[in-house]
Protein backbone atom coordinates (compact mmCIF):
# COMPACT_ATOMS: atom_id res chain seq x y z
CA UNK A 1 0.00 0.00 0.00
CA UNK A 2 2.55 2.49 0.60
CA UNK A 3 4.24 2.03 -2.87
CA UNK A 4 0.58 2.63 -4.20
CA UNK A 5 0.52 5.92 -1.57
CA UNK A 6 3.82 6.95 -2.86
CA UNK A 7 3.13 7.03 -6.77
CA UNK A 8 0.18 8.68 -6.20
CA UNK A 9 1.82 11.18 -4.10
CA UNK A 10 4.40 11.65 -6.95
CA UNK A 11 2.17 12.38 -9.70
CA UNK A 12 0.12 14.87 -7.84
CA UNK A 13 2.83 16.80 -6.29
CA UNK A 14 4.40 16.80 -10.35
CA UNK A 15 1.23 18.25 -11.43
CA UNK A 16 1.16 21.10 -9.34
CA UNK A 17 4.43 21.74 -7.87
CA UNK A 18 5.24 23.96 -11.07
CA UNK A 19 2.59 26.65 -10.04
CA UNK A 20 3.14 26.16 -6.26
CA UNK A 21 6.63 27.86 -7.08
CA UNK A 22 5.08 30.71 -9.46
CA UNK A 23 2.21 31.06 -6.42
CA UNK A 24 5.14 31.28 -3.76
CA UNK A 25 6.88 34.24 -5.75
CA UNK A 26 4.00 35.97 -7.27
CA UNK A 27 4.05 37.18 -3.36
CA UNK A 28 7.49 38.10 -3.32
CA UNK A 29 11.29 37.06 -4.66
CA UNK A 30 12.56 34.52 -2.74
CA UNK A 31 16.09 32.52 -2.54
CA UNK A 32 16.45 28.75 -3.70
CA UNK A 33 17.00 27.72 0.05
CA UNK A 34 13.80 29.38 0.68
CA UNK A 35 11.86 28.19 -1.78
CA UNK A 36 12.71 25.07 -1.08
CA UNK A 37 12.11 25.37 2.77
CA UNK A 38 8.54 26.69 1.74
CA UNK A 39 7.93 23.49 -0.13
CA UNK A 40 9.71 21.05 1.79
CA UNK A 41 7.30 22.63 4.78
CA UNK A 42 3.80 21.75 2.73
CA UNK A 43 4.39 18.19 2.21
CA UNK A 44 4.83 19.52 -1.51
CA UNK A 45 8.22 18.10 -2.71
CA UNK A 46 10.25 15.83 -1.19
CA UNK A 47 13.38 16.19 -2.45
CA UNK A 48 14.59 19.72 -2.08
CA UNK A 49 17.21 18.79 -4.81
CA UNK A 50 14.43 18.43 -7.89
CA UNK A 51 13.37 22.14 -7.19
CA UNK A 52 16.14 23.06 -9.28
CA UNK A 53 15.99 21.39 -12.45
CA UNK A 54 11.73 22.41 -12.83
CA UNK A 55 13.74 26.45 -12.11
CA UNK A 56 15.72 25.65 -14.52
CA UNK A 57 13.03 24.61 -17.18
CA UNK A 58 10.96 27.31 -15.85
CA UNK A 59 13.71 29.68 -16.63
CA UNK A 60 14.06 28.60 -19.92
CA UNK A 61 10.44 28.91 -20.60
CA UNK A 62 10.20 32.07 -19.42
CA UNK A 63 7.71 32.05 -16.32
CA UNK A 64 11.05 32.64 -14.19
CA UNK A 65 14.08 34.64 -13.83
CA UNK A 66 16.79 34.89 -11.23
CA UNK A 67 18.80 37.93 -10.38
CA UNK A 68 21.55 38.33 -7.80
CA UNK A 69 20.17 40.42 -4.81
CA UNK A 70 21.88 41.86 -1.91
CA UNK A 71 19.29 42.03 0.81
CA UNK A 72 19.11 44.83 3.69
CA UNK A 73 20.70 41.99 6.02
CA UNK A 74 23.45 38.65 4.54
CA UNK A 75 25.07 38.40 1.10
CA UNK A 76 24.34 38.66 -1.93
CA UNK A 77 22.12 35.81 -2.92
CA UNK A 78 20.20 34.48 -6.50
CA UNK A 79 16.33 35.43 -6.06
CA UNK A 80 13.99 34.07 -8.03
CA UNK A 81 11.07 36.40 -9.47
CA UNK A 82 7.91 35.35 -11.39
CA UNK A 83 7.43 36.87 -15.08
CA UNK A 84 4.73 38.37 -16.37
CA UNK A 85 4.12 35.46 -17.97
CA UNK A 86 4.48 33.47 -15.50
CA UNK A 87 1.74 35.42 -13.43
CA UNK A 88 -0.17 34.79 -16.74
CA UNK A 89 0.37 31.25 -16.46
CA UNK A 90 -0.59 31.01 -12.28
CA UNK A 91 -4.36 32.72 -12.87
CA UNK A 92 -4.40 29.67 -16.18
CA UNK A 93 -3.75 27.35 -13.29
CA UNK A 94 -5.74 28.83 -10.47
CA UNK A 95 -8.56 28.93 -13.15
CA UNK A 96 -8.55 25.58 -13.82
CA UNK A 97 -7.45 24.07 -10.06
CA UNK A 98 -11.21 26.11 -8.74
CA UNK A 99 -12.93 24.05 -11.43
CA UNK A 100 -11.68 20.68 -10.84
CA UNK A 101 -11.35 21.15 -7.13
CA UNK A 102 -14.93 20.88 -5.90
CA UNK A 103 -15.56 17.96 -7.81
CA UNK A 104 -12.83 15.75 -6.81
CA UNK A 105 -13.84 16.90 -2.67
CA UNK A 106 -17.49 15.75 -3.48
CA UNK A 107 -16.34 12.56 -5.02
CA UNK A 108 -13.60 12.05 -2.29
CA UNK A 109 -15.72 12.92 0.89
CA UNK A 110 -17.71 9.40 0.37
CA UNK A 111 -14.43 7.82 0.67
CA UNK A 112 -13.34 9.22 4.57
CA UNK B 1 28.49 35.69 -10.21
CA UNK B 2 29.77 34.59 -6.76
CA UNK B 3 31.20 31.09 -6.63
CA UNK B 4 33.32 30.74 -4.13
CA UNK B 5 34.45 27.19 -2.89
CA UNK B 6 32.88 24.78 -0.85
CA UNK B 7 34.04 22.24 1.41
CA UNK B 8 35.27 19.13 -1.06
CA UNK B 9 32.25 16.84 -0.21
CA UNK B 10 29.88 19.80 -1.76
CA UNK B 11 32.65 20.60 -4.62
CA UNK B 12 32.13 16.25 -5.16
CA UNK B 13 28.31 16.41 -5.11
CA UNK B 14 28.40 19.63 -7.83
CA UNK B 15 31.42 18.01 -9.77
CA UNK B 16 29.47 14.91 -9.58
CA UNK B 17 26.00 16.43 -10.31
CA UNK B 18 27.56 18.45 -13.66
CA UNK B 19 29.20 15.14 -15.36
CA UNK B 20 25.81 12.89 -14.62
CA UNK B 21 24.49 16.23 -16.56
CA UNK B 22 27.75 15.87 -19.33
CA UNK B 23 25.28 15.21 -22.47
CA UNK B 24 22.92 17.78 -21.28
CA UNK B 25 23.64 21.83 -23.07
CA UNK B 26 26.69 22.73 -20.84
CA UNK B 27 24.51 26.50 -20.02
CA UNK B 28 21.79 24.70 -18.68
CA UNK B 29 24.13 22.79 -16.80
CA UNK B 30 25.95 25.37 -15.00
CA UNK B 31 23.02 27.24 -14.09
CA UNK B 32 21.58 24.15 -12.45
CA UNK B 33 24.85 23.85 -10.69
CA UNK B 34 25.03 27.03 -9.67
CA UNK B 35 21.69 27.37 -7.86
CA UNK B 36 22.72 23.85 -6.25
CA UNK B 37 25.67 25.36 -5.15
CA UNK B 38 23.38 28.91 -4.27
CA UNK B 39 21.33 26.16 -2.32
CA UNK B 40 24.22 24.46 -0.47
CA UNK B 41 26.17 27.72 0.51
CA UNK B 42 22.47 29.10 2.06
CA UNK B 43 21.91 25.90 3.87
CA UNK B 44 25.52 25.82 5.41
CA UNK B 45 25.24 29.59 5.93
CA UNK B 46 21.73 29.15 8.24
CA UNK B 47 23.07 26.07 10.55
CA UNK B 48 22.73 22.72 8.76
CA UNK B 49 25.49 20.49 8.40
CA UNK B 50 26.88 19.52 5.13
CA UNK B 51 25.37 15.96 5.43
CA UNK B 52 22.05 17.63 6.36
CA UNK B 53 22.33 19.46 3.15
CA UNK B 54 23.28 17.10 1.15
CA UNK B 55 21.10 14.67 2.19
CA UNK B 56 18.07 17.49 1.31
CA UNK B 57 19.23 18.00 -1.98
CA UNK B 58 18.97 13.82 -3.13
CA UNK B 59 21.33 12.13 -4.18
CA UNK B 60 23.01 14.06 -8.13
CA UNK B 61 21.89 10.57 -9.80
CA UNK B 62 18.63 12.23 -8.55
CA UNK B 63 18.46 15.23 -9.32
CA UNK B 64 20.40 14.67 -12.36
CA UNK B 65 17.59 12.27 -13.04
CA UNK B 66 14.91 14.71 -12.63
CA UNK B 67 16.49 17.28 -14.53
CA UNK B 68 16.56 15.01 -17.50
CA UNK B 69 12.89 14.50 -16.86
CA UNK B 70 12.22 18.34 -16.83
CA UNK B 71 14.11 18.92 -19.99
CA UNK B 72 13.14 15.97 -21.84
CA UNK B 73 16.64 14.90 -22.02
CA UNK B 74 17.31 11.41 -23.69
CA UNK B 75 18.07 8.81 -20.33
CA UNK B 76 21.62 9.25 -19.91
CA UNK B 77 23.38 8.64 -23.24
CA UNK B 78 26.20 6.06 -23.61
CA UNK B 79 28.45 6.34 -20.58
CA UNK B 80 31.12 8.75 -21.37
CA UNK B 81 33.14 7.21 -18.70
CA UNK B 82 32.70 3.67 -19.67
CA UNK B 83 33.26 4.74 -23.46
CA UNK B 84 36.78 6.51 -22.84
CA UNK B 85 37.60 3.59 -21.03
CA UNK B 86 36.38 0.87 -23.94
CA UNK B 87 38.95 2.88 -26.48
CA UNK B 88 41.95 2.43 -24.06
CA UNK B 89 40.94 -1.07 -23.64
CA UNK B 90 41.24 -1.55 -27.38
CA UNK B 91 44.02 0.63 -27.52
CA UNK B 92 45.98 -1.70 -25.13
CA UNK B 93 44.94 -4.73 -27.15
CA UNK B 94 46.12 -3.29 -30.12
CA UNK B 95 49.23 -2.85 -28.46
CA UNK B 96 49.14 -6.20 -27.00
CA UNK B 97 49.02 -8.25 -30.15
CA UNK B 98 52.03 -5.98 -31.52
CA UNK B 99 54.06 -7.02 -28.60
CA UNK B 100 52.98 -10.20 -29.28
CA UNK B 101 54.35 -10.15 -32.38
CA UNK B 102 57.55 -8.12 -31.59
CA UNK B 103 58.21 -10.71 -28.99
CA UNK B 104 57.91 -13.91 -31.12
CA UNK B 105 59.66 -12.78 -33.93
CA UNK B 106 62.17 -10.11 -32.86
CA UNK B 107 63.50 -11.63 -29.51
CA UNK B 108 66.51 -14.05 -29.08
CA UNK B 109 65.28 -16.54 -27.49
CA UNK B 110 68.35 -16.21 -25.12
CA UNK B 111 66.42 -13.32 -23.58
CA UNK B 112 63.68 -15.71 -22.30
CA UNK B 113 64.44 -16.15 -18.51
CA UNK B 114 63.81 -20.19 -18.82
CA UNK B 115 67.60 -21.62 -19.02
CA UNK B 116 66.99 -22.68 -22.20
CA UNK B 117 68.91 -20.59 -23.92
CA UNK B 118 71.98 -22.22 -24.44
CA UNK B 119 70.50 -24.86 -26.05
CA UNK B 120 70.57 -23.43 -29.54
CA UNK B 121 72.66 -21.08 -31.88
CA UNK B 122 72.14 -17.73 -31.02
CA UNK B 123 69.82 -15.12 -33.22
CA UNK B 124 66.79 -17.72 -33.60
CA UNK B 125 63.75 -15.97 -32.66
CA UNK B 126 61.16 -17.74 -30.28
CA UNK B 127 59.23 -18.57 -33.15
CA UNK B 128 62.12 -20.20 -34.89
CA UNK B 129 63.22 -21.68 -31.80
CA UNK B 130 60.44 -23.25 -30.27
CA UNK B 131 57.39 -23.25 -33.05
CA UNK B 132 54.13 -21.01 -33.34
CA UNK B 133 52.51 -22.81 -30.60
CA UNK B 134 54.73 -21.32 -27.90
CA UNK B 135 54.79 -18.04 -29.49
CA UNK B 136 50.81 -18.04 -28.91
CA UNK B 137 51.76 -18.08 -24.93
CA UNK B 138 53.52 -14.59 -26.21
CA UNK B 139 49.39 -13.69 -26.81
CA UNK B 140 48.72 -14.35 -23.24
CA UNK B 141 48.92 -10.90 -21.97
CA UNK B 142 47.04 -9.58 -24.73
CA UNK B 143 43.98 -11.84 -23.79
CA UNK B 144 44.13 -10.58 -20.53
CA UNK B 145 43.75 -7.62 -21.53
CA UNK B 146 41.00 -8.35 -23.95
CA UNK B 147 39.25 -10.14 -21.01
CA UNK B 148 36.92 -7.52 -19.47
CA UNK B 149 35.19 -6.58 -22.90
CA UNK B 150 33.82 -10.13 -22.80
CA UNK B 151 33.09 -10.52 -18.51
CA UNK B 152 29.58 -9.47 -17.56
CA UNK B 153 29.41 -5.91 -16.55
CA UNK B 154 29.38 -6.31 -12.61
CA UNK B 155 32.90 -8.29 -12.99
CA UNK B 156 34.02 -6.16 -15.80
CA UNK B 157 36.17 -3.52 -13.44
CA UNK B 158 37.75 -5.87 -11.03
CA UNK B 159 38.75 -7.79 -13.94
CA UNK B 160 40.09 -4.06 -15.45
CA UNK B 161 42.37 -4.15 -12.14
CA UNK B 162 43.42 -7.66 -11.53
CA UNK B 163 44.62 -8.03 -15.47
CA UNK B 164 46.69 -4.48 -14.70
CA UNK B 165 48.03 -5.92 -11.48
CA UNK B 166 49.08 -9.53 -13.03
CA UNK B 167 50.88 -8.05 -15.73
CA UNK B 168 52.46 -5.42 -13.87
CA UNK B 169 54.03 -7.95 -11.77
CA UNK B 170 54.67 -10.30 -14.93
CA UNK B 171 56.64 -6.92 -16.25
CA UNK B 172 58.46 -6.73 -12.96
CA UNK B 173 59.76 -10.08 -12.71
CA UNK B 174 60.62 -10.76 -16.29
CA UNK B 175 63.43 -8.90 -17.20
CA UNK B 176 63.94 -8.02 -20.86
CA UNK B 177 60.82 -9.62 -22.16
CA UNK B 178 58.70 -7.73 -19.38
CA UNK B 179 60.64 -4.57 -20.67
CA UNK B 180 58.31 -5.14 -23.89
CA UNK B 181 54.82 -5.14 -21.97
CA UNK B 182 55.46 -1.94 -20.25
CA UNK B 183 53.46 0.19 -22.71
CA UNK B 184 50.62 -2.77 -22.01
CA UNK B 185 50.87 -2.24 -19.06
CA UNK B 186 50.90 1.58 -18.66
CA UNK B 187 47.33 1.22 -21.53
CA UNK B 188 45.60 -1.17 -19.07
CA UNK B 189 46.59 1.15 -15.88
CA UNK B 190 44.86 3.67 -18.19
CA UNK B 191 41.65 2.04 -18.94
CA UNK B 192 41.17 1.42 -15.70
CA UNK B 193 41.77 4.57 -14.05
CA UNK B 194 40.54 7.20 -16.62
CA UNK B 195 37.02 5.79 -16.28
CA UNK B 196 37.10 5.80 -12.86
CA UNK B 197 38.51 9.25 -12.47
CA UNK B 198 35.80 10.48 -14.97
CA UNK B 199 33.10 8.78 -13.02
CA UNK B 200 34.75 10.77 -9.76
CA UNK B 201 34.27 13.81 -11.18
CA UNK B 202 38.23 15.39 -11.86
CA UNK B 203 38.96 18.70 -10.14
CA UNK B 204 40.14 21.81 -12.06
CA UNK B 205 43.08 21.85 -10.73
CA UNK B 206 43.91 17.84 -11.38
CA UNK B 207 42.94 18.57 -15.02
CA UNK B 208 45.14 21.45 -15.18
CA UNK B 209 48.01 19.65 -13.37
CA UNK B 210 47.72 16.19 -15.40
CA UNK B 211 47.95 18.72 -18.88
CA UNK B 212 51.23 20.49 -17.55
CA UNK B 213 52.39 16.85 -16.50
CA UNK B 214 51.50 15.46 -20.25
CA UNK B 215 52.49 18.45 -22.11
CA UNK B 216 56.58 18.40 -19.99
CA UNK B 217 56.47 14.77 -21.01
CA UNK B 218 55.64 15.06 -24.78
CA UNK B 219 58.04 18.30 -25.15
CA UNK B 220 60.54 16.20 -23.36
CA UNK B 221 62.18 15.04 -26.88
CA UNK B 222 62.65 18.59 -27.90
CA UNK B 223 64.58 19.75 -24.84
CA UNK B 224 66.53 16.25 -25.47
CA UNK B 225 67.38 17.55 -28.74
CA UNK B 226 68.07 21.38 -28.16
CA UNK B 227 70.83 20.43 -25.49
CA UNK B 228 72.30 17.97 -27.53
CA UNK B 229 72.76 20.49 -30.54
CA UNK B 230 73.25 23.11 -27.87
CA UNK B 231 76.42 20.75 -26.60
CA UNK B 232 77.36 20.07 -29.99
CA UNK B 233 77.11 16.24 -29.34
CA UNK B 234 74.98 15.78 -32.54
CA UNK B 235 75.82 17.29 -35.76
CA UNK B 236 72.71 19.66 -36.82
CA UNK B 237 70.40 17.80 -39.46
CA UNK B 238 67.23 20.07 -40.12
CA UNK B 239 65.03 17.03 -41.07
CA UNK B 240 65.65 15.64 -37.35
CA UNK B 241 65.65 18.73 -35.97
CA UNK B 242 62.22 19.90 -37.23
CA UNK B 243 60.76 16.02 -36.60
CA UNK B 244 61.86 15.40 -33.07
CA UNK B 245 61.99 18.65 -31.65
CA UNK B 246 59.70 20.71 -32.95
CA UNK B 247 57.26 18.31 -33.42
CA UNK B 248 57.49 17.19 -29.51
CA UNK B 249 57.07 20.96 -28.62
CA UNK B 250 53.75 21.99 -30.69
CA UNK B 251 52.15 18.05 -29.23
CA UNK B 252 53.06 19.46 -25.86
CA UNK B 253 51.77 22.87 -26.00
CA UNK B 254 48.65 21.43 -28.01
CA UNK B 255 48.24 19.07 -24.82
CA UNK B 256 49.19 21.85 -22.26
CA UNK B 257 46.63 24.05 -23.66
CA UNK B 258 43.75 20.68 -23.27
CA UNK B 259 43.23 20.53 -27.29
CA UNK B 260 42.04 17.03 -28.31
CA UNK B 261 43.33 17.15 -31.60
CA UNK B 262 46.74 17.66 -29.82
CA UNK B 263 46.22 14.46 -27.64
CA UNK B 264 45.48 12.10 -30.98
CA UNK B 265 48.44 13.42 -32.54
CA UNK B 266 50.18 12.33 -29.62
CA UNK B 267 48.77 8.91 -29.48
CA UNK B 268 49.39 8.37 -32.95
CA UNK B 269 53.34 9.74 -32.91
CA UNK B 270 53.72 7.05 -29.81
CA UNK B 271 52.60 4.20 -32.21
CA UNK B 272 54.78 5.30 -35.01
CA UNK B 273 57.40 5.54 -32.47
CA UNK B 274 56.80 2.06 -31.48
CA UNK B 275 56.16 0.47 -35.05
CA UNK B 276 59.71 1.84 -35.70
CA UNK B 277 61.33 0.75 -33.30
CA UNK B 278 59.70 -2.84 -34.13
CA UNK B 279 60.63 -2.26 -38.12
CA UNK B 280 64.35 -1.14 -37.14
CA UNK B 281 65.43 -2.82 -33.98
CA UNK B 282 68.25 -0.93 -33.48
CA UNK B 283 70.61 -0.01 -30.23
CA UNK B 284 67.69 2.54 -28.83
CA UNK B 285 64.84 0.19 -29.35
CA UNK B 286 63.94 0.04 -25.54
CA UNK B 287 64.44 3.72 -25.59
CA UNK B 288 62.20 3.95 -28.60
CA UNK B 289 59.30 1.30 -27.56
CA UNK B 290 59.29 2.71 -24.26
CA UNK B 291 58.71 6.20 -25.31
CA UNK B 292 56.55 5.24 -27.74
CA UNK B 293 54.86 3.78 -25.59
CA UNK B 294 54.36 6.36 -23.04
CA UNK B 295 53.21 8.86 -25.98
CA UNK B 296 50.53 6.65 -26.53
CA UNK B 297 49.14 6.23 -23.20
CA UNK B 298 49.34 10.30 -22.82
CA UNK B 299 47.65 10.79 -25.76
CA UNK B 300 44.87 8.14 -25.73
CA UNK B 301 44.37 8.98 -22.22
CA UNK B 302 44.04 12.56 -22.68
CA UNK B 303 42.01 11.69 -26.01
CA UNK B 304 39.23 9.43 -24.33
CA UNK B 305 38.71 11.47 -20.99
CA UNK B 306 37.87 14.70 -23.33
CA UNK B 307 34.71 15.48 -24.40
CA UNK B 308 34.03 15.55 -28.45
CA UNK B 309 32.98 19.05 -28.99
CA UNK B 310 29.22 18.74 -30.51
CA UNK B 311 26.51 20.38 -29.28
CA UNK B 312 23.21 18.39 -28.02
CA UNK B 313 20.78 18.90 -30.39
CA UNK B 314 18.57 21.49 -29.55
CA UNK B 315 16.47 20.04 -26.44
CA UNK B 316 13.01 19.64 -26.57
CA UNK B 317 10.91 21.57 -23.57
CA UNK B 318 7.65 20.60 -22.33
CA UNK B 319 5.79 23.92 -23.47
CA UNK B 320 3.56 25.54 -20.72
CA UNK B 321 0.46 27.41 -22.41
Amino acid sequence: MDGTRERITTNIRKGVLEFCVLALLSRRDMYGLELADSLVARGLTASEGSLYPLLARMRQAGSVETRWLTPEQGHARRYYAITDQGRAQLRVFAAVWRDIQPHVDELMTEET
Amino acid sequence: MTSHALPEAAETYLRALGAELSDAPPDTVREIVEDVRAHITDALGSGRTMDQALAGLGSPQAVAGQARDELALADRAPDHAERAGRTLRAVAVAVGVLTAVCVSFLLPFAALPLGLGQAGPDGQSIVQRYGAGFAMLTLLPALIAVAPFVLPARTRRVAGVVGALVLTAFTVVSGEIGLYYFPLVLLLWAAVIVPSAMRRGIGRVAVRVWRLVAAAFVALPAILIASSVATGTVGVDWLGVALWGVGPLVLGALCGFGIRAGYAVTALAGALVMILAMVQPGLLFAAFWLFGGVYLMIGASGFAAMRARHRTPLQTMKPVQ
